[in-house]
């Protein structure tokens, strides 16, 4: 790692939301973001990515792709922007189609084109908490 | 086919494939004369032969003062033979009664001549003004001089007299041409022959056919685009997202191994991880391609003596590493051997598609592979204990792309039972699927056994 974990306590580490419908994207990302001195809680859909958000504590940063049955990450991030308790979580969209200017225009802190590679994912990331 | 035209000069008429018989329909000497001086004009200009069988209202010597004044070296051209000018007398009749043969033996021996002589095709006219009782005999003429100029290099215009023609010899006339033209008051009107005007119809048929066919093959292009489209859109998410999990498990081996962490079974649990990831990538990249190599048709097949319990426990013990990671207790019974003549390349792409689509959508249930054979046929099953399959869906999930659109992606284009119903019609049989909701999934592939 270029910088080191921000701590290893685990009451200061920062959580990550994993939002992705991928067993093996969030299970990869579950491993590889926590040996980073991250706390990561993952969501397989737009809905429990919603639960999550709501429960204790709440994260820091959430990595959201964009396609995935039930609620995608477009409704995903019209509700967070929806509720006022949310919106400020930067939110890091990680995927695998097009950059289009509708997923520019989710106004998220930035936009990882999958596969990104684990220090430009972790940079990112540290970036915003 | 190139078809071969020649300007006629003739303002009505404009220009006339080789062969064509016209003829042409004049109230005066005046009429007369505005259409054959362009005509023969244009004929020798042309370097075509030419021959004017004159009658009244014109002689052979009117004919040469007109065409002289349009045409100042007529004299040189008629004196190296490329005009010739003779009295109708001397052209239809034999002893003052018209004799065809003879008349048509002329016209087919001043083409052969001219094309002889290097000329490039031969122009001629008649006239049938002084046609008074024999209208049978001469329409009899006119239907063979129409058939005699089939493929011939050679125009024929035909002149009547408007007031001379008895009606019912007028539309013999018109029979016998490919078209008419009408002066009359120096305007032009051209009539065609029944047969001109249904080879146009069917031409105008076969066009608006043509039309609809480029129609429907344009709107089969735009769907096939589309479908590509949306292929392409799909293949990118599908391949990106393995290669990426395998990127990061190699990605954390290589950063560990700098900072010297992990046990070894950290490490080789990472390793088989990256190496399913790779194996999945592998999976969709020949489904890929396989839909691309073969279309909508059926894939090849080459056949050969198969053992189907051999190969499918050798497919089973290959998939034991991605069963663990699925959490599926993979088994198989295949006690006796299934022979028969099948492709084993196939054989082998259907049970990898069946077994790959269990762990992906019944994770963490037993899966069980049967071997079995029923008479002349074998028969393989694949059976999980996942979520099922609603009724509904159950014919949708052998369709090509039926997971593309539906926003349920789980890992794969949507084509790999679509393959594994190709390949088996391919040989000759068929997949059948039974489940119900909560109930898990079976899918029973029949072959013939030769």
């Amino acid at each position: 790692m270029t910088t080191p974990p921000s701590g290893n306590d685990v009451e200061t580490r920062a959580t990550i939301l994993v939002i992705d419908d991928d067993d093996d994207i969030r299970e990869v990302l579950a491993t590889v973001l926590d040996e980073a001195g991250f706390r990561v809680v993952t969501a397989a859909n737009g809905r429990e990515g919603l639960e999550r958000l709501r429960e204790d504590p709440q994260p820091d940063v959430i990595l959201l792709d964009l396609m995935m049955p039930e609620m995608d990450g477009y409704q995903f991030r019209a509700e967070q922007q929806r509720d006022p308790a949310l919106r400020a979580i930067p939110t890091l969209i990680v995927t695998a189609g097009t950059v289009t200017s509708r997923v520019e225009a989710l106004g998220a802190e930035a936009i990882l084109r999958k596969p990104v590679g684990l220090r430009r994912l972790v940079d990112t990331i540290r970036g915003f908490c | 086919m190139e078809i071969q035209v020649t300007p006629t000069g003739i303002p009505g008429i404009g220009a006339l494939s080789w062969g064509t018989h016209v003829c042409q329909f004049y109230e005066g000497r005046e009429d007369l004369a505005d259409y054959l001086v362009p005509y023969f004009k244009t004929g020798l200009e042309h370097d075509e032969y030419c021959l004017w069988v004159t009658a009244d209202p014109l002689s052979v010597e009117d004919a040469q003062t007109l065409l002289r004044a349009a045409m100042p070296d007529l004299d040189t051209r008629a004196g190296r033979g490329q005009i010739e000018f003779v009295d109708y007398r001397n052209w239809y009749l034999d002893g003052g009664r018209l004799d065809p043969d003879r008349a048509l033996a002329g016209w087919a021996e001043r083409e052969q001549r001219a094309l002889q002589r290097g000329y490039a095709g031969a122009r001629v006219t008649g006239n049938a003004f002084w046609l008074e009782s024999s209208w049978r005999s001469f329409a009899d003429y006119e239907a063979r001089l129409n058939e005699s100029l089939v493929g011939r290099r050679m125009i024929c215009l035909c002149s009547y007299a408007v007031g001379r023609c008895p009606s019912v010899g007028l539309l013999e006339v018109l029979e016998h041409h490919d078209h008419a033209v009408v002066r009359r008051r120096g305007t032009w009107t051209i009539v065609e022959s029944a047969s001109v005007k249904a080879t146009k119809e069917e031409l105008s048929r076969l066009n608006e056919e043509l039309e609809r066919r480029v129609r429907e093959r344009t709107e089969e292009l735009r769907a096939a685009l589309a479908i590509r489209e949306q292929f392409l859109s799909a293949a990118s998410h599908e391949l990106k997202t393995p290669l990426m999990a395998t990127q990061l498990y190699i990605d954390s081996l290589v950063e560990a191994a700098l900072a010297g962490r992990l046990s070894e079974e950290e490490r080789r649990q990472r390793l088989e991880r990256a190496s399913a990831s790779c194996r999945r990538l592998g999976r969709l990249i020949e489904n890929l391609f396989d839909v691309s190599r073969t279309g909508p048709a059926l894939p090849s097949v080459e056949r050969e003596e198969v053992d189907l319990a051999t190969l499918a426990r050798e497919v089973v013990e290959r998939f034991a590493a991605p069963a663990r990671l699925a959490g599926c207790e993979l088994t198989i019974r295949a006690d006796r051997p299934v022979i028969g003549r099948w492709d084993p390349m196939r054989l082998d792409q259907i049970l990898t598609n069946l077994l790959a689509n269990a762990f992906t959508h019944a994770r963490g249930t037993p899966v069980e592979v049967v071997v079995e054979e029923h008479g002349d046929r074998a028969l393989l099953t694949v059976r999980d204990a996942g979520p099922g399959i609603a009724p509904q869906e159950q014919a949708r999930v052998f369709e090509k792309f039926a997971q593309v659109g539906a926003g349920q992606a789980r890992g794969g284009f949507g084509l790999g039972l679509w393959i594994v119903r190709q390949n088996a019609a391919a040989m000759g049989g068929t997949v059948a699927l039974e489940s119900a909701p909560g109930r898990g999934a079976t899918f029973r592939v029949e072959l013939p056994r030769s």
